[in-house]
């Protein structure tokens, strides 16, 4: 397995996947590279797909499965600025990346980490919003309580958390909406950490999807990386019950 | 006694007197009022002493006994009576010599890794210029309840120590990390209380980062250093399938230790009750989420690490992760500190008892005997497990 790629592509995906672990299995397919990645505490999962055509060359004749310590290929993409290309190639039990004139050469993992099976879940209510509003709502919550509530209510969102003392509400009208489907009125409230980790991992993504029903998991989805090819990652994160 | 005694433990001078009036009255109380003045022959029970008072120019030293006769460098102390230790301890005083923590002279070097290392007493021999009930670092008292100080010169090794040839061998090291060196003799048997020596002796560790660290912040760091070599490994295990309770009573202390199925987290709750040593007082909380803490448990402080060591000993020899709640509550028995080994050893000593189970959290909430009356509503750890839900939840 050979593969050429930006600095920016791979360490995008390597930042959306340690936000939850440190260690995943990638899966480098005939048509891309694919990675289902779940947290120790099974609260939150990842599960992206970047195709062939997002790389600057990509060859393997049979799917190349490896577990890794994200950690390690981090450090490979520190050596590099954002703008270089890097080529990576695959066998046995070694991955062996070229930046210029340096190599760097690392181990896989000796045992597979299992890829996790993804819920059956099928919000019926979504909003697209921009990346930047949800993230300032994020920050205004850290203060408050470990969890934040989400509502989509009169083709409204609103993200709000409460404590004894304060409490922080963030209301983003149909007007301010990119796209909205209110089926019927939904809140569930999230882990506040998760969300504020995986939202600084994003990088190139300006809006997001975010989905849920009444004390369900959330599904957001996102683009991510400028390059050719729709690549579309799904992060999953499990409710919490106030 | 002030309302605040019980969160600042001699630490915080949150009274503003400059010094602890219960440490001070404790010490007339129970230390035996002895001097050691002039040209001493003794011996180190073995042991040593690092103050932090002046940091880096410190005065550490070998700790040195006042009756050699009547002490017993193997005996257990866990299952003692409380006067028991104590007339052990007080047996005990520290010799102190200015010294830099980096720059320790030769000779002293050595003395230092005898006296840290040997795993038994032998005959030293001093000149105590001043002696003082109170010596310089009194909140260090509270660690390690050894206080009174002897000043002294002409420190010199006159019996024979013994030192084991593992440590030996990893003082020699000079390209081993001090964590690892610390933790490799923790897998051959060490026990802390024997390693936070090695570590405040400034033995162990890459050879142009080695020092001295103060016996105070030695203990807590041995404890948190040996936790995180094992944690990465009880990650990997797969979670306990039931709900678990030990419990343990020593010397008026009191723990309930929970185990709930899910990923590594800890906490620990803690109330010292009226006639304890700091007197009443309310909650102190502390946790830790599976990504671990990056701040010090300034709430709890050294107990916290104490407790949580051994608990994960206990996950590593069974091969489970769970997450933890150790609840801590202190009684009027316990009047005078005996340092945090109490915690270690009584927190390990209640991981071998036979467990209560609960078939569900609702069984828990509702049966459950916990120190704390609140402990059920005020634990993070317990809010956490019944609201978050998992994504396996939804399959």
């Amino acid at each position: 397995m050979k593969l050429k790629s930006s600095v920016s592509n791979l360490k995008e995906v390597m930042d959306i996947l340690s936000s939850i672990t440190n260690e995943a299995k990638l899966e480098f397919d005939v048509d891309g590279l694919k990675v289902r990645a779940i947290d120790s505490a099974r609260i939150a999962m990842v599960d992206l797909f970047v195709p062939k055509e997002s790389f600057i060359s990509y060859e393997t004749d049979e799917k190349v499965e490896v577990s890794v310590e994200l950690d390690k290929i981090k450090s490979v993409l520190r050596l590099a600025s954002q703008s270089d290309d890097l080529s990576l190639t695959i066998s046995g039990s070694k991955m062996k990346f070229s930046l210029g004139n340096l190599t760097k050469t690392i181990s896989t993992l000796d045992t597979f980490v299992n890829s996790p099976k993804l819920p059956t879940v099928d919000p019926k209510n979504y909003v697209v919003i921009r990346k930047a509003d949800l993230d300032k709502g994020l920050r205004a919550a850290t203060d408050v309580r470990d969890s934040i509530k989400f509502t989509i209510e009169d083709k409204r969102f609103e993200a709000s958390s409460k404590s004894e003392s304060e409490e922080v509400n963030l209301v983003i009208d149909n007007e301010n909406l990119i796209e909205i489907r209110n089926q019927e009125k939904a809140s569930s409230s999230y882990p506040l950490d998760y969300l504020s980790k995986i939202i600084r991992a994003i990088s190139f993504a300006e809006t997001l999807k975010i989905a849920f029903n009444n004390d369900y998991p959330l599904v957001m989805e996102f683009n991510f990386s400028n390059r050719d090819g729709v690549k579309v990652a799904r992060f999953l994160l499990a409710p919490r019950i106030e | 006694m002030f309302p605040y005694c019980s969160s600042c433990k001699a630490k915080k001078n949150l009274c503003g007197l400059g010094y602890c009036p219960i440490i001070k009255n404790l010490k007339t109380k129970v230390i035996q009022i002895k001097k050691v003045t002039g040209q001493e022959d003794t011996d180190t029970p073995p042991g040593i002493f690092v103050g932090n008072h002046g940091y880096p120019d410190v005065l550490a030293g070998p700790t040195a006994l006042f009756d050699p006769e009547a002490f017993d460098y193997g005996k257990e102390r866990f299952g003692m009576p409380i006067e028991d230790v104590i007339a052990l301890n007080s047996n005990i005083y520290r010799t102190a010599s200015k010294v830099n923590i980096r720059r320790p002279d030769d000779k002293f070097k050595e003395y230092i890794l005898e006296s840290a290392s040997s795993t038994r007493s032998f005959e030293i021999s001093f000149q105590a210029d001043r002696f003082s009930m109170h010596g310089p670092d009194s909140g260090d008292f509270f660690d390690t309840p050894v206080g009174s100080t002897a000043f002294v010169s002409n420190l010199r090794v006159t019996g024979n120590p013994k030192i084991p040839r593992l440590v030996d061998y990893v003082h020699e090291d000079r390209y081993l990390k001090s964590s690892e060196a610390l933790f490799k003799l923790y897998r051959e048997g060490f026990q802390p209380e024997y390693l936070q020596n090695i570590l405040a002796g400034g033995l162990i560790g890459l050879e142009n980062q080695r020092r001295m660290v103060p016996t105070r912040w030695s203990i807590t760091a041995t404890d948190d250093i040996l936790f995180k070599q094992m944690k990465d490994e009880i990650l990997h295990f797969p979670w306990i399938s039931e709900i678990e309770q030990f419990n343990m009573e020593y010397v008026g202390n009191s723990f309930q230790v929970v185990l709930l199925p899910g990923p590594f987290t800890f906490e620990m709750l803690e109330q010292w009750n009226r006639g304890s040593l700091w007197g009443g007082g309310s909650v102190s909380v502390d946790y830790e989420n599976t990504e671990g803490r990056k701040t010090y448990a300034s709430n709890i402080t050294g107990a916290y690490y104490a407790a949580r060591l051994s608990v994960a000993r206990y996950l590593k020899y069974i091969g489970r992760q769970a997450s933890i709640i150790v609840v801590r509550t202190i009684g009027s028995e316990y009047h005078s500190p005996l340092g945090v080994w109490v915690i270690r050893s009584s927190v390990q000593e209640a991981m071998k008892r036979r467990s209560f189970k609960y078939g569900s959290i609702d069984q828990f909430i509702r049966e459950a005997e916990l120190g704390i009356s609140n402990a059920k509503t005020l634990s993070w750890t317990l809010n956490n497990f019944r609201k978050q839900t998992r994504l396996v939840d939804f399959q």
